[in-house]
């Protein structure tokens, strides 16, 4: 009793409830959100708020890259490439989605950060800046391709194209014989999330026209694929760790990074086989949010729940993938599904808070003391909500045009 | 035929299926009514506290104190239509087993000793298997959606989003959702219904009369009907409907009424 007592005051005090706004973001985790929106009358302001949220992590750094997180025991961190990356994406879309430039200017500021760098052999540097600028991560690396990507088609950007072509080249060669890959991850062990690096891959040899980056990422799909679970459409590998690999569960967070990529690049290589896969681990997953009413934030190998408090991305991330297979099959059980995971991400977002680390962020976990990104609020989940209700918008705005 | 329906006290739907049963002149040897499944004080607490904040609690504490002093007792109609199951039960003298839960060794042994026949889901949660063997036929249940197609909740809702067909099966309950062998289908027709209450309506009222005609034709022969199995590959399962998408819903059924 003492000793969780002691556990507890010890959580608190990390989270430093005397800063401005800490105090009200730690009581709005356990008390007065008020109901859950289905409506959709906040989404607009909840989307507001995230983008607002991206801007002061951007604006919190001199660089031009965005701060990996917000934490309530230090405040941001460091800019952090991958996520600058594929939130270059977002930005886009936010500047045409309002008609305000102000969000492509920020994308451009986060592409000379990004540029500068780049390593001699084309690769990224893993982690956040202030702690990493010279180790390459493949996993990293595409993530950014994925931003290079975009902003090189939207711009017309040679430099850009040019560094997107050379991070391209160096994740085909990194790549092992059987499709895996290994070199430059954690203990050198594959991870079958890596899809979502392959797919970047596949995205950009589509957009590029360079049929070796394709022809990478369908023998990584390849490798993923046979490590799906055909009874359950669960990916063996999908974890961060290695006792995630063993005991076959993960966060959703990377469960959907397996699922998405696996999506992405089937659908970009019309391989009906891995879009069928993505579908069934997506079929099992939306039945644990609709069995449960929420997604807990791990969860195992037949989509049963591993940890209570849900990873917020994972929710966000999820609906996307829910809502590219109901443009896919037409199926709206999936977007279904994707309205209500984000549902729960919006009521999980404090939009009115005194301190702009907090004001619109979304935690990592919900509560957000949970062991996904622990007291702290990443900048993908705010990414990624925002991807998650423009998506949102476009399929109710095509539903309603196209009765 | 002694038939049983499977409910609970203030299930609507209870009185609902008796009333048919008996305009067919089938009157029920027993309703066993189910009691509902609520979350542990501690989970209801903390999800109010959530929602509302820590004022909820003393708002909740003196609204009950007014509320037991303002009690009042439930209201009743002359039309059996009204009435909960428990309220039809006592106005037509029919006997109603309280039970705990369907599952439970002590409920299933109880339910064993009373001979059934047949059982009818007329607003239970969901069955278990041990409970499925027990009445001498099986366990009847109406479905508001097309089988196989549509299995799950608010299928009438999302066969009218996907224009699919709209009505009704009877089926066998079997420990799936929705999955046990099909009697009969019962299509309803599309036209006319201009909002998602409408909509439920018509298929509501499609299935009642269909399973009370059943079970007036199961009376009649003491036999059980053929059912012709489904494949699980052939259906999908349905939830919950999200508002958004219901509004939709109630807006392509304006247009097209």
């Amino acid at each position: 009793m003492l000793a969780s007592v002691k556990t507890a005051a010890r959580h608190a005090l990390d989270c430093r409830p005397w800063v401005a706004g800490h105090g009200a973001y730690l009581l709005h985790q356990v008390s007065g959100r008020g109901p859950i929106d289905e409506t959709g009358a906040l989404d607009d302001a909840a989307m507001r708020a995230a983008a607002g949220w991206l801007a002061a992590a951007q604006d919190s750094q001199s660089d031009g890259g965005f701060s990996g997180r917000y934490k309530l025991a230090s405040g941001w961190s460091s800019s952090y490439p991958e996520t600058t990356g594929y939130i270059i994406p977002t930005l886009l879309k936010l500047a045409d989605h309002w008609g305000e430039p102000q969000w492509r200017d920020r994308a451009a500021r986060a592409i000379d950060f990004l540029l500068g760098l780049q390593l001699a052999d084309g690769a990224f540097p893993g982690g956040e800046v202030l702690e990493n600028r010279t180790r390459p991560s493949p996993f990293n690396s595409a993530q950014i391709l994925h931003g290079l990507t975009h902003w090189a088609r939207s711009t017309g950007d040679g430099r850009t194209a040019a560094a997107a072509a050379r991070c391209a080249a160096w994740l085909m060669s990194v790549q092992d014989a059987d499709g895996a890959y290994r070199r430059h991850f954690y203990l050198d062990v594959a991870a079958t999330y890596a899809a979502h690096l392959s797919c970047w891959l596949a995205e950009y040899g589509d957009a590029f026209g360079d049929s070796a980056a394709l022809a990478s990422a369908e023998r990584h799909l390849d490798w993923v694929l046979a490590r799906q679970d055909k009874a359950t459409g669960w990916f063996d590998l999908a974890g961060f760790t290695e006792d995630q690999h063993r005991d076959r569960n993960a966060y959703t967070h990377t469960i959907a990074y397996t699922v998405a990529g696996v999506l992405t690049t089937s659908l970009i290589l019309k391989r009906e086989d891995g879009i069928a896969a993505a579908r069934q681990a997506a079929e099992g997953i939306m039945r644990r949010l609709e069995l449960s009413r929420r997604l807990p934030g791990v969860l195992d190998w037949r989509w049963r729940e591993v940890e209570h408090p849900q990873c917020l991305t994972g929710n966000a991330q999820m609906a996307l993938i829910w809502f590219a297979l109901t443009r896919h099959d037409g199926d709206w059980r999936f977007a279904n599904a994707g309205f209500k995971a984000l549902d729960l991400v919006k009521h999980a977002q404090l939009r009115d808070n005194a301190n702009p680390g907090l004001a619109g962020g979304i935690g990592g976990s919900d509560p957000v003391w949970g062991s996904y990104i622990p007291k702290a609020l990443p900048n993908w989940a705010a990414k990624y909500f925002i991807d998650g209700l423009l998506e949102k918008r476009g399929l109710l705005q095509e539903a309603a045009s196209n009765p | 035929m002694r038939i049983a329906l499977l409910t609970h006290r203030h299930s609507r739907k209870g009185a609902v299926v008796a009333s048919a049963l008996a305009a067919r002149g089938i009157r029920p040897g027993l309703i066993v009514c189910e009691q509902p499944q609520i979350a542990p004080a501690t989970a209801r607490l903390r999800a109010l506290i959530l929602e509302r904040g820590a004022r909820a609690l003393t708002d909740k504490l003196l609204s009950r104190l007014g509320a037991s002093s303002r009690a009042e007792p439930p209201q009743s109609s002359a039309s059996g239509l009204m009435l909960d199951a428990a309220g039809w039960a006592e106005q037509h003298a029919i006997a109603l087993l309280d039970l705990p839960d369907l599952i439970s060794a002590a409920s299933l042994d109880r339910l064993r000793s009373e001979a059934i026949d047949l059982m009818i889901h007329a607003g239970a949660g969901i069955l278990r298997a041990p409970l499925l063997g027990i009445p001498r036929l099986g366990v009847l249940n109406a479905h508001m959606g097309v089988l196989p197609r549509y299995r799950g909740m608010n299928v009438a809702e999302w066969a009218a989003w996907e224009k699919g067909p709209l009505g009704a099966t009877l089926h066998w309950i079997d420990p799936g959702i929705d999955t046990g062998r099909i009697i009969r289908i019962v299509p309803v027709a599309r036209q006319g219904i201009s909002n998602i209450a409408a909509l439920r309506k018509a298929v509501d009222e499609a299935q009642t009369a269909a399973l009370a005609d059943l079970v007036a034709q199961m009376v009649a022969s003491d036999q059980a009907p053929s059912a012709e199995p489904q494949r699980r590959e052939d259906g999908r399962q349905y939830f919950t409907m999200h508002p958004q998408i219901a509004r939709l819903l109630e807006q392509r059924l304006a247009q097209s009424a």
